[in-house]
């Protein structure tokens, strides 16, 4: 024999399924805002591997520049005597190193481009998927079957005046699937 | 990619929901709870935790990548 309802209150129970739709709405937001937020992160890394990469290029127009600027300078004065080059040599060492700093920014960028879509899927995209099709599937039946089961108290209820004023034991509503 | 909001919001809609099913279980004790809570509830509160868990996760990738990668020359 199938264990009568014990329900208090219907009006608890619609509170709560009504506070579960929120739920479930305010949960696929914020799964959807997630995803955005990923979107965006790839993109990001793509455009910063893209500025870098032109920083690459500006840098070896410097160095170019630079190491021409100390050749023009290595030629003995009207005297015989070399020309201090100390200021353009110090500008090209800074020069190449801007270059180097560059050319390992991009190597960083690219190698994050290529790793993260995978890290992203073994940290999150498993989770936020299962928590998804829940949302779809499990969590969808529940809640139907949770609001027909409402509905008959409901009517039950309306066959007895004293239904609501406290915990009664009715018979099942009526026999469902899984809720 | 900056996942704060996001997690906020999912927190505070669990910490909502939670106080609410608390509140309905106190009027509602029969099989068909019971079998609400283990089939439902519960595995939607469970799976609510592990992704915010896995945003954490995603949140601390991200610091590290914007760490790494940040154009400035």
């Amino acid at each position: 024999m199938p264990e009568g309802a014990d329900v208090a209150s219907i009006e608890a129970l619609r509170d709560w399924l009504a506070a579960l739709a929120v739920y479930r709405d305010g949960v696929g937001e914020s799964l959807a805002g997630v995803q955005i937020e990923i979107r965006r992160g790839l993109e990001w890394v793509a455009e910063q591997a893209a500025l870098w990469q032109r920083a690459v290029r500006d840098c070896e127009e410097e160095v170019t520049q630079r190491k021409a600027e100390l050749a023009a300078k290595k030629f003995p004065n009207w005297d015989g005597r070399m020309p201090d080059t100390t200021v353009e040599e110090r500008n090209l060492r800074r020069a190449q190193a801007r270059l180097e700093h560059a050319e390992e920014q991009v190597r960083k960028c690219r190698s994050w481009v290529a790793r993260l879509p995978k890290l992203i899927e073994e940290s999150y995209t498993p989770h936020g998927h299962r928590l998804q099709l829940f949302l779809e599937g499990d969590l969808a039946r529940g809640m139907a079957v949770l609001d027909r089961r409402i509905d008959a108290l409901e009517r039950y209820a309306g066959l007895r005046t004293d239904y609501s004023s406290g915990p009664s034991s009715l018979p099942a509503p009526k026999p469902e699937g899984p809720s | 990619m900056r996942f704060g909001a996001n997690r906020s919001q999912l927190y505070d809609a669990q910490k909502t929901a939670r106080a609410r099913w608390d509140a309905a279980a106190e009027t509602w004790n029969d099989a068909s709870r019971r079998d609400f809570e283990e089939h439902v509830w519960e595995p939607l509160d469970a799976q609510t935790s592990e992704v915010l868990r896995a945003i954490d996760q995603l949140s601390s990738l991200f610091t590290q990548v914007r760490q790494d990668c940040e154009f400035n020359p």
